[in-house]
Formats: C-alpha cells, sequence, structure tokens
C-alpha cells in the first residue's frame, strides 16, 4: 500500500485519474524496477539504514522521486526485517546505562580528571550477555528499526509485474479516500460477492434492466455520514473486482478540490494479483458439476448462476440450467451444519418464491422437506444426476 | 420476541423490531432490513425506552465496571474541584477549559477513578499518548492498554492516538464506558468527529486550554461530547507554576571540513532562493515545496537546505561543547535535547546516556522515566519526544542541541525542566552554530516573551 504522499493523480474537471506509468513511460521505469530489485536482493542481511541509505543514493536528484519511492514502497511492503541477535534490547540497554552511571560523564576524550570507562562497561556487557565485543556499539541498539536486518525479501516480483503492481496500488490509493463505490455488472457476480464479503463491505442492489445489477458499495455508517472510513476496504476489494468480467465502477473520491469521480471499467488494464476463489464451495458441488457435463444433455448447466433480487439482499443459487428449449431452473445445494446458516438459508429461499428453484438437501441435517418452499431432493453422498433432471423436467419453465 | 440492541461496527441495529413502527433515533436500513442508528445515541435510546417503558436485550454495550483506585492521593487544587463537580452535575458529559500545566490530567484521573468503568483516552499524538499511558498506569496501578505506535492491545483501561481512535473505533466502540479526549480542540476534523459518534460511551470527558476553533468548529462538540462545564483563563491561574532559571547560550564554530561543505551548499540553495525571491512563507514557499517534485533547480535547491540543517543540527564541535557540560554537571539531573534522532542515538552510544525517542516503546519508555525520576539515571538524552507536557520536575539542567525556529516548542521545552519542584534554581544551556542562519533562529526565540 502507498502512503497518501506517494499517490499520484490529476483531476480534470469533475473527474479525477491515477497517474499510471503508462506504456511509453515503461521503458524508463523497467529500468528503475530492474535497480530497485537488485538492490533489494543485494542487501539481504544489511541493516535497515544501509538500504535506506542507498535508496537514497538510487534516487539521487530525480525529480520523479515520488514514482521511485512509490515502487520502493511496494518492496519495502513485502520485506522483513529483524534484529541481529534475538537478546532482551532493553534489558542490554538498562545493564549498560546504570552500570554507566557510576562513571559519568563518560568522556570521548580523556583528560587528567576523567578517564573513559566507555569500552570497559561495553566490554563487561558483552561478557554478561555472551555477544562479540567488537559489535557492541551497533548491537546497543540493535533492536531499531534502522538497524534491523533485512531477512527476508522474497517477493515473487520481475520488473514487469512491479510495474503492474504501482499501477494497481496508485488506483488503490484513489479509494482510500472513497466514501462510496458503484459497480455496474453484467456477469461474474460469485467473486464479486465473495471480495465485498471477505473486506466486511455492505451493499445496496438494483437490478438493471435487460441484465445485470448495480451494486452501491459503502459501510454500517455509510446511511447517515458520507464517511471515507470504508475507503481502505474498497481499495482492498478493488482487485477482488478486477477479476471479474464485464463492469464498471464509480468511486465518489473526496479531494481537496471537493469529489471527484474515479472511474473504471473492465478494460482498465489493471491486474489482480488475488487469486480466484474457488469455483465450487464443497466437493458436493463440484462432484455434481464434473458428472453432469461428463454427457452432452438437453440442459445446460452453469456455474456462474442467476442472480436474485430480495429487495436489496441477493440470492444466488448454486446452478443454473438451461434447456435449448428456453426453459430455466435453479438448483441450490444445502450441505451446511450451522443452524444460524440454514436458518438464513431457508429465510433466503423462502422469500425468493421461485418456482422453477430445486434445493438438494444433505439426508444428515436436521431438517425436512416441510421447512423449505419447493420442491426438495435429499441425497447422502452425492446428488444423483437422474433426480436432477427427473425435477428439472417438473419445474423448469 | 424481545427486541435486541446490538453494536455493529459502530452503529447500533435493533432486531426483532416492526418494520413499520419507526423507534426513536433510528432509521430503516433496507441494505440488512434492520433498524439502525450511529452509536453515539446509545445513551439517548435507553432513555427513550425506558420512558415508554420498552422492554429489550442490551447486547450492545460491552464495557464493564472496574475495581478502580488511585493509589496516590494527590491533593486538588480548587480550580480541579470545581471542575471536577462541574463535568459531574453535567452527566459525567462535558468539556473543562484549563490552561496548559494547570493539572487538567488531575482533573481526568479523578473522573476515572469516580466512575469505575472501562475507559479510552485519546490524545493527539504518539508523544501524548504515552505521557497518558505512564499517568494512569501510575495512578491506578493496573496495566493499561495501548492502541496506536505499533501496539493493538485493548485492555478496560486503554490509551491511544486520534488516528488509531479513528480507525478502529467501529470495533472497539462498545467497549469503553468513558472516553476521555486530550487536546479537544483537535476532535471537530471530519474524521476524528466519528470516534464518538461511533462509540457508545454514556460518559465522555474533553480537555483543552483553547476550545475555540477559527472555524467554529467547536460548536460540534456539544453534540459530540457535551457542553463546555468548566473554564478558566491563564492569567487567573499564572504565576504559581514557574520557578526561577537561568540561560546560557554556548556558541560554537563548525570544524573546517564542516565549514567548506556548509559554504558550498549555502551559496548555490542561497542563489536560487535569491534568483526567485523566495520567502519562507507563504504562497513562494509553498511553490518551491510544490516545484521541488518537478523542477530540478528546485529539487537541488531542497536538497542544498537538507543538507545544510544537517550539518547545523549535528556539528561535531556541538558534542565537544555538550561533552565539557556533562563533566560540569556529572552529578545534576541532566536532560539533552536534540533536533533529530540520529544525535539522539550518537550521543545516547558515545556517552552511554539513556535515550528516549519516538522509536522508544511505550513500556521501555516508561521504565527510563521512572528510573530518571527516582535518580537511577541522571543524565537523559531525547529529540522532540518529551516536548508537550511530561513532567520531569527532578531535571535540573537542561542542553538544548540544534533546535527549530518556532518559539511554542522553545517554551514547552523550558517548562517542562522548570515546573516547580523544592526550591532548586534550574540551568537551562543553549548549543548553537555560531556565524550562520542557525543564529537568526536563535534570536528570534529569544523575542518569545518567557525570557523577560
Amino acid at each position: 500500500m502507498l502512503t497518501s504522499d506517494l499517490i499520484r493523480y490529476r483531476i480534470v474537471g469533475e473527474r479525477i485519474f491515477p497517474r499510471y506509468i503508462t506504456r511509453r513511460q515503461a521503458q524508463t521505469y523497467l529500468r528503475v524496477c530492474h535497480q530497485l530489485l537488485n538492490l533489494f536482493e543485494s542487501h539481504q542481511g544489511k541493516t535497515q539504514r544501509e538500504l535506506f541509505s542507498s535508496l537514497e543514493h538510487l534516487e539521487g536528484e530525480r525529480t520523479d522521486f515520488k514514482i521511485f519511492r512509490g515502487l520502493a514502497k511496494i518492496l519495502l511492503g513485502d520485506s522483513e526485517f529483524y534484529p541481529t541477535k534475538d537478546i532482551d534490547y532493553s534489558h542490554l540497554r538498562h545493564w549498560v546505562f546504570s552500570r554507566a552511571q557510576k562513571y559519568y560523564p563518560i568522556v570521548s576524550k580523556p583528560d587528567l580528571l576523567h578517564q573513559s570507562h566507555r569500552d570497559q562497561i561495553l566490554f563487561e556487557a558483552a561478557k554478561e550477555f555472551d555477544l562479540p565485543a567488537d559489535q557492541m556499539d551497533t548491537l546497543l541498539y540493535g533492536d531499531l528499526p534502522d538497524n534491523q536486518i533485512l531477512t527476508s525479501f522474497r517477493t515473487n516480483y520481475s520488473a514487469e509485474s512491479l510495474l503492474r503492481r504501482y499501477n494497481l496500488a496508485l488506483a488503490q490509493g484513489l479509494l482510500y479516500r472513497a466514501f462510496r463505490m458503484k459497480i455496474v455488472i453484467k456477469d461474474s457476480y460469485r467473486v464479486v460477492f465473495q471480495y465485498l464479503k471477505l473486506f466486511r463491505l455492505m451493499h445496496w442492489i438494483r437490478r438493471l434492466e435487460p441484465q445485470g445489477i448495480e451494486i452501491m458499495v459503502d459501510g454500517p455508517a455509510s446511511l447517515f455520514r458520507n464517511t471515507q472510513r470504508y475507503g481502505i476496504r474498497m481499495a482492498d476489494f478493488l482487485p477482488g473486482l478486477l477479476l471479474a468480467k464485464d463492469w464498471k465502477m464509480t468511486a465518489d473520491i473526496v479531494t481537496p478540490q471537493g469529489i471527484k469521480q474515479f472511474i473504471l471499467d473492465s478494460n482498465c488494464g489493471l491486474t489482480s494479483h488475488y487469486s480466484r476463489p474457488p469455483l465450487f464451495d464443497s466437493s458436493v458441488e463440484a462432484n455434481f458439476f464434473r458428472k453432469f457435463t461428463r454427457k452432452d444433455r438437453k440442459w445446460k448447466i452453469d456455474r456462474e448462476g442467476e442472480i436474485i433480487d430480495l429487495n436489496s439482499t441477493i440470492f444466488i443459487p448454486d446452478f443454473t440450467f438451461r434447456h435449448s428449449d428456453g426453459r430455466t431452473a435453479l438448483l441450490e445445494i444445502v450441505g451446511f451444519w450451522t443452524p444460524e446458516y440454514l436458518q438464513k438459508k431457508i429465510e433466503k429461499i423462502e422469500r425468493a418464491k421461485l418456482k422453477n428453484l430445486i434445493i438438494a438437501v444433505n439426508s444428515q441435517l436436521n431438517c425436512s422437506r416441510e421447512d423449505f418452499r419447493g420442491e426438495v431432493i435429499f441425497y447422502r453422498n452425492g446428488i444423483k444426476i437422474s433426480d436432477v433432471l427427473e425435477k428439472l423436467e417438473e419445474v423448469g419453465c | 420476541m424481545v427486541p435486541i440492541l446490538r453494536f455493529h461496527e459502530g452503529t447500533l441495529v435493533l432486531e426483532n423490531w416492526d418494520r413499520q413502527a419507526k423507534p426513536p433515533y433510528f432509521e430503516w436500513d433496507p441494505r440488512t432490513r434492520m433498524w439502525r442508528t450511529l452509536a453515539i445515541y446509545y445513551s439517548r435510546v435507553l432513555k427513550a425506552f425506558e420512558k415508554k417503558n420498552i422492554r429489550f436485550r442490551d447486547e450492545a454495550q460491552a464495557f464493564t465496571s472496574l475495581a478502580l483506585r488511585m493509589k496516590f492521593a494527590f491533593a486538588l487544587y480548587p480550580h480541579q474541584k470545581e471542575a471536577l463537580d462541574s463535568w459531574q452535575k453535567s452527566a459525567c458529559c462535558g468539556t473543562v477549559v484549563l490552561p496548559t500545566g494547570s493539572g487538567k490530567s488531575l482533573v481526568a484521573l479523578y473522573a476515572m477513578d469516580f466512575l469505575k468503568v472501562s475507559t479510552l483516552i485519546v490524545s493527539p499524538t504518539l508523544d501524548l499518548m504515552n505521557q497518558w499511558y505512564d499517568r494512569i498506569s501510575d495512578a491506578f496501578g493496573k496495566e493499561v492498554g495501548v492502541l496506536g505506535g505499533g501496539y493493538h492491545e485493548i485492555r478496560p483501561l486503554t490509551v491511544t492516538t486520534y488516528d488509531s481512535a479513528y480507525r478502529h473505533i467501529d470495533r472497539y466502540g462498545n467497549r469503553f464506558g468513558l472516553l476521555i479526549f486530550d487536546e479537544i480542540h483537535h476532535l471537530p476534523a471530519p474524521n476524528y468527529s466519528q470516534i464518538p459518534e461511533l462509540s457508545l460511551a454514556p460518559y465522555r470527558l474533553g480537555l483543552t486550554a483553547t476550545y475555540r476553533r477559527a472555524d467554529a468548529q467547536h460548536l460540534k462538540l456539544t453534540h459530540l461530547i457535551g457542553p463546555v462545564v468548566f473554564e478558566r483563563k491563564i492569567k487567573e491561574l499564572a504565576g504559581a507554576h514557574l520557578s526561577e532559571y537561568e540561560i546560557h547560550r554556548v556558541s560554537v564554530s563548525m570544524t573546517p571540513q564542516e565549514k567548506v561543505e556548509y559554504d558550498s551548499l549555502h551559496k548555490s540553495y542561497e542563489k536560487y532562493v535569491r534568483e526567485r525571491g523566495i520567502k519562507f512563507y507563504g504562497r513562494k514557499w509553498e511553490t518551491f515545496i510544490k516545484e521541488s517534485t518537478y523542477v530540478p533547480p528546485a529539487r537541488q535547491a531542497m536538497l542544498a537546505r537538507k543538507g545544510l540543517r544537517q550539518i547545523l543540527f549535528n556539528a561535531e564541535k556541538k558534542l565537544e561543547a555538550l561533552e565539557s557540560l556533562l563533566k560540569q554537571h556529572s552529578q545534576d539531573r541532566v536532560i539533552v535535547f536534540t533536533e533529530d534522532n540520529d544525535l539522539v542515538y550518537t550521543i545516547s552510544r558515545r556517552y552511554l546516556i539513556p535515550a528516549l525517542t519516538h522509536q522508544t516503546n511505550t513500556v521501555e519508555r516508561k521504565a527510563i522515566l521512572d528510573r530518571f525520576r527516582r535518580g537511577e539515571y541522571r543524565f537523559l538524552v531525547t529529540s522532540k519526544v518529551l516536548n508537550e507536557g511530561v513532567d520531569i520536575p527532578e531535571a535540573n539542567v537542561a542542553i538544548i542541541l540544534g533546535g527549530s525556529a518556532s518559539p511554542t516548542e522553545h517554551l514547552q521545552r523550558l517548562g517542562r525542566i522548570l515546573r516547580k519542584k523544592s526550591q532548586k534554581r534550574a540551568i537551562l544551556y543553549e548549543i548553537i552554530t555560531g556565524g550562520t542562519q542557525e543564529t537568526n533562529i536563535s534570536y528570534r526565540r529569544r523575542a518569545s516573551d518567557a525570557y523577560q
């Protein structure tokens, strides 16, 4: 994550744009990326102070130091620093300073009245704490960030991926100051909702004609205040959104010049470093899908299902089936144990009032046919294809 | 079903409540299909429900009563006693306005002792947060939690900063019954004002010396905290707290090498500044700072300026002067102030003197201060960390190396060692580099009235 002083943007009219590194600038900055990667690589085992001073040196008088520092900042975020020795440093210091009290003042140039006891005290401390005497000068403050050692720098960055990550970080940086985000999306809802949930964002949903939905993203207190409090979560969410296809995002950003719009869409060219969440939540789902698609059937199965608008909450059944004659049907699998989850699911199914919904219920769950509105089939180890095909013909419309 | 009141990320939600009957202070949230309001309305909601005899289950509040007892019975001055009384009369909600150094923190400790409930203390800086940590652990002998400065430890008594509190209040807003805001004039900023809004604490105390803001934003505080319950001006209290002191100015010259480097940097910097007619304040200065991020000559000038300051603040000769002062005062209680961290650690390592900087963690910091107060440590070297309001009445010698031109900062440093304790005479040394722009800084400082 970039700090706010490193976020570069420009404002044109009512809109705000990150100052990405463009394709034209890429040659220049790929070189910088290479230099930085080498520099970090070669500083493994050296102190943070040395790393910083090398960075400062490499930065020199360049006026684009914000880009330089931004790139370095990303690498720093993936670096770990540890003290050379694993000892109680504050205890060591206390030992040294208490001892030194007896000889105050410690002087750097001994004279007739003042001997220097400094080296002697440090030598004794080295013995006491079993440390190398010649390193005591640095070890005294070995736990300060400055003196800690770059111990792990194991990022998988290439110069190219570092550049891409930088551009993404600029876009995320603008979102820190977002108080609202609107997403229009036509497909791949699943991944979007999974990441919204992961980052504890709330949403308002509106169905769009003929296709797609509009999701307004904010947080609990947004009902009363325009707050940037959830901007960090939105920034975290962005790489999740990038995994979706065919979307457009508009975020309202607070700037010194007032509120500006930050617009991105699926053609923005930014790349996500998040992993696509597993397509299936359980082996029951996965096996069913595999078995169903093994044969060519009149009913086609679709994982990215239909989205059911439940008056500002949503329900996405696990599978959608489409017949060549235009009929559709839905399948929801209820395989989970916790009572709250079950209760919520039953409520949702209840509210959805869908005529073409098939519900497959794990027979080990403590519930009966009457708990659900809709067509229920029970399964034990795996869902039988024949059961589903039969129901499809009954409910499909 | 009995209605249930819950805390959800800085808001209150009401479950099992009819969609059609709007409860007081709540709004309908279609996202979750629940009634919702900001946590600040907690007390008011409770009162309204009580008045209407509404039965409900309160699962929102998660703060606890504590067996708090002050270890030392500090006597309250009459103005502190009055302040505490009127705050209590105002349902333990409101702000106390007292000048710097008049013992606001003692009022806060008594307020905590009175309510005996989980308390969050919020200050504008890490330094002040650390001081509250010291004070509260000393006063109540309890483990104190810290949120900020690398710590994330929540306890029934917790200290934090405005920044950290803003970031985390939605998680912990139901864990504290009392909120104390130090320097509360910072609170009305849009982000910070969410701290009291997203907390359900029924009791709130604000402290400041300067309540009124030029932008009139302090008017918001009545809603967020409560009214001003007590106010005294500086004139009504002045005089009682300062002891006598002497000031000595030690001027040192640079080493020949430093001088050469200084002159060359100064020349290039001076040239740019003169050509562009840059002044050290206002528009032109801001433009200069801005241009230094994209105009090469401006960037070079800015770097030259940085180099100049480094030489000034670090002059080797200053350390020689310091060394001779340390010899002179080897039996005294000495605090050395410097401008930057590096110098603090140089001094600490060279003379084996305990150091305090913003990098010192809260726990070690307290240990060092305690030892200094007890006399276990006689010397202490610090950067700006001790700037605001730490009491070290035990120190009787202060040595300032470098330092910036800000007179208030300077005064606060003075005030620190000059707090009244016994009848001793405090001495202040200021070591500056002669024949440079730093002399001007020091002249400017002397113009401020504490020297008269």
